[in-house]
């Protein structure tokens, strides 16, 4: 099939309109057409399919924070850019499949005409992408809990990755007249992106230049405040959107070349060419510059001094310390630190309240991926010591299971072992009935927390592990033979566990009862494998 | 007959090799076998450690790449002229693969060889990989079968190209119970491969059924019983005394 333009201007109007005129109208008739064709290409509306259901599969049952998903997006839109760039390569070529090249020559529109309908045609996917993470956003905004402010240049970068995939797809057109050379090209760049977006994960600051590539994730970890990622947002999407301008007007010089057009605008098209280069150079030196030492000073005193940057505010039974702007999360772990709280004799939480949660997150990774500042170097925490809690949360998944886990966890291990005095830490020994009984009473708060607990347990990284990939000093440890322990008396009836270990809770939380001494009250024998005791017991 | 009709076909072989060797547009598939190969020795080299999991995800990446030269395998414009001819349409399309099938063993043998010349410790499970990359290849015939119905001039491969890339996101995001790409120490492994199995069996069917002969299609009704009614009264006059069917001869039957 070929696209013809069905309604040509009125016969009178063409007459008595300017040559300019018509060709320019000519062209917008024919963007019209080759748009609607291309958001009906079925490789677009599969990638539209696959997008929203990324966006819907990553939004759903979140805490979002805005400023990490608007990240989130680029990498739900990329493949409407791989659809935009296969389906406009295929357009462009559809003149050769169909043998129409030579009728071309009796249409009023030239080659860098027809060339500029292509580029044209994309800008309302670019507008369907940019309604998409639109939506997400605004959806996301309206969740229980949500936190942050989006960056316009990080939305604008998924929209801005669709123009410049559709414009690939014409400079392909142009140049060579296989349909499969797109296939392979998309594929090398999709690699090529993952390649580079890898490489920066596993080093973050150290690896600048990997900001040449195209999308790059959020850092691994639980999202600090905005202030404190510094993400060259705008100068990337300058720089994409230099690439794209400068692509499509190298497609636009190549067609003028082909038919040898008038010098004049040959010369447009080569000044607006080393103008785009010129942007795009430009924005690549600004956005793999290094960290400034600014930037570099502020995180450091986070991760030294964890307290500084948070509010504090007392709700009931805690005292919950956040990120400014992070305090809509607060409700979030109201239910489980209450529920955590309601497991404990009322005598014994009197002496251990209030509890203090806080924030921790694992922004030491920006600054060196290997080595655990926090913990490294022995810095103390300059406050109290506290129940850690992430930044990322949510209703369901392994992972907020694990962050649900970790509150649970914390909060009863506070409660069950309090500090003693002002500033001496709390003795906490993690192969002992008081890792057990921490554990168990963790399980209560809710079922996330439970499963979380099983899945830590069942499936340990070392002997004595700890509910955080990201893990600071305030995290207790624990054994996996006391979380084997808890798990079975998870499995037990709340009530007859709940009596045996109040009337008992002075003996179960004493630092030095053993497990077995814990089993001969619950009249439950743990697990008889002592042979692999952790290094900490 | 099937059996005979079977042999008729394997008859013609050798005529055919050399004019489908001609025809095939050979550049996409060899491009695409030898940016695999390319893509694979940059991902997998001596001085970029890999996990295991992401050594088998770029194997996988390499396979998806030379796939994408298989869907314009089938890519034949002249087929609705070719029609007529005495060669099926699956024996020509088969006869296409055939003749790639030697250069798809040499690449994944390069495959196979890269990844145990650079990490020679590690058992890579090769007979489970090849039955993915048969899987994926079979797969993606399939698709060009089927598509070169929908796109114009039989160029299949425009249909087929994106449709895989499409699948193949899909298939990395499958839910657990359905998982094909499957990380190398997980428990689903032999559930997967099954799968894969069962996934090769459905890409043979639909290749098949996508290539069944249009030359062989029922002809509409009208047209059936007039051919009948035809070669009914020819084979009337067939019957009729040798002088006369000397006589019938003169003129050339329409059978």
């Amino acid at each position: 099939m070929t696209t013809t333009v069905d309604r040509p201007p009125a016969a009178g109007a063409s007459r008595t309109l300017p040559a300019g005129a018509r060709s320019r109208r000519s062209t917008l008739a024919l963007t019209a057409v080759e748009s609607g064709r291309l958001l009906r290409h079925p490789a677009v509306l599969a990638a539209t399919a696959v997008s929203v259901w990324l966006l819907w599969r990553w939004g759903r049952g979140t805490a979002p924070v805005l400023h990490y998903a608007d990240i989130a997006t680029q990498f739900a839109l990329a493949a409407l850019a791989g659809a935009a760039l296969l389906a406009t390569n295929l357009a462009v070529l559809r003149s050769h499949r169909d043998g129409a090249v030579d009728l071309y020559g009796a249409t009023p529109l030239s080659l860098a005409r027809r060339t500029l309908s292509h580029l044209l045609s994309v800008l309302p996917l670019v507008a369907l992408g940019g309604i998409l993470v639109v939506a997400d956003l605004a959806w996301l905004a309206g969740m229980p809990g949500s936190v942050g402010t989006p960056h316009l240049a990080e939305a604008a970068t998924g929209p801005a990755l669709i123009a410049l995939g559709g414009c690939v797809g014409v400079l392909l057109g142009r140049l060579a007249r296989s349909v499969a050379l797109a296939p392979l090209v998309l594929v090398a760049l999709v690699l090529g992106s993952l390649t580079v977006a890898e490489l920066q994960a596993a080093g973050h600051d150290q690896r600048p230049w990997t900001w040449l590539g195209t999308l790059l994730r959020a850092p691994p970890f639980d999202p600090p405040p905005a202030a404190l990622l510094g993400r060259p947002a705008t100068w990337h999407l300058v720089y994409l959107l230099g690439i794209g301008v400068a692509l499509a007007t190298l497609a636009l010089w190549r067609s003028l070349a082909q038919e040898r057009a008038r010098r004049r605008a040959q010369v447009a098209a080569a000044i607006v060419l080393v103008a785009a280069l010129a942007a795009t150079a430009a924005a690549a030196v600004v956005q793999t510059r290094p960290t400034s030492s600014t930037l570099a000073d502020r995180r450091l005193a986070v991760v030294t001094n964890p307290a500084a940057e948070l509010v504090c505010q007392r709700r009931g039974p805690a005292n919950y310390c956040v990120f400014a702007g992070f305090e809509p999360q607060i409700d979030l772990w109201e239910p489980t630190v209450r529920a955590v709280v309601a497991a404990v004799p009322p005598a014994a939480a009197a002496r251990a309240l209030p509890v203090t949660v806080a924030h921790r997150v694992g922004l030491h990774r920006l600054i060196d991926e290997e080595v655990n500042l926090g913990v490294q170097e022995g810095q103390g925490p300059s406050g109290p010591i506290v129940a850690p809690v992430g930044t990322a949360w949510g209703r369901d998944g392994p992972l907020f299971e694990l962050a649900h886990a970790r509150l649970a966890a914390s909060v009863a291990a506070r409660l069950v072992a309090p500090t003693r005095g002002d500033g001496e830490e709390p003795r906490w020994f993690p192969c002992n009935a008081q890792a057990v009984v921490a554990l168990w009473l963790g399980g209560q708060a809710s079922p996330q927390a439970a499963e979380g607990i099983s899945q830590a347990v069942t499936d340990p990284y070392s002997e004595i592990f700890v509910f955080s990939h990201d893990p600071v000093l305030d995290d207790p440890p624990w054994d996996v033979r006391a979380g084997r322990f808890a798990l079975a008396l998870l499995d037990r009836p709340r009530d007859q566990v709940t009596q045996t270990l109040w009337r008992n809770w002075d003996l179960v939380t004493a630092p030095e009862t053993t497990i077995e001494r814990l089993g001969e009250v619950l009249g439950i024998q743990p697990s008889s494998d002592t042979s692999n005791l952790g290094p900490g017991c | 007959m099937p059996a005979r009709r079977l042999r008729r076909q394997l008859r013609l072989v050798p005529a055919l090799l050399v004019p489908t060797a001609r025809a095939v547009g050979w550049l996409p598939a060899l491009a695409a076998l030898a940016v695999s190969l390319g893509l694979l020795a940059l991902a997998v080299r001596p001085g970029l450690p890999l996990a295991p999991a992401d050594l088998l995800r770029w194997v996988r990446y390499a396979m998806i790449v030379a796939a994408l030269g298989y869907a314009f395998l089938l890519d034949d414009p002249s087929e609705p002229t070719t029609e007529g001819v005495a060669g099926s349409l699956l024996l020509r399309r088969t006869l296409r693969v055939v003749l790639l099938l030697p250069a798809t063993a040499a690449w994944w043998v390069a495959v196979v060889w890269r990844v145990g010349a650079v990490y020679p410790q590690l058992p890579l499970p090769i007979a489970a990989l090849t039955l993915e990359a048969a899987a994926l290849l079979t797969v993606t015939l399939a698709l060009a079968a089927a598509g070169s119905r929908l796109a114009p001039e039989r160029r299949g491969g425009v249909v087929a190209a994106p449709a895989l890339l499409v699948l193949a996101t899909a298939a990395f995001h499958l839910p657990a119970r359905l998982i094909l790409y499957v990380p190398p120490d997980s428990a689903e492994w032999d559930s997967a491969h099954q799968r894969w199995t069962a996934l090769l069996g459905l890409a043979l069917v639909a290749f098949v059924v996508a290539s069944r002969d249009p030359a062989h299609r029922r002809l509409p009704r009208s047209v059936r019983t007039l051919a009948r009614g035809r070669a009914r009264r020819h084979a009337a006059r067939a019957r009729q005394p040798a002088t006369h069917h000397a006589e019938q001869h003169t003129t050339k039957p329409a059978t």
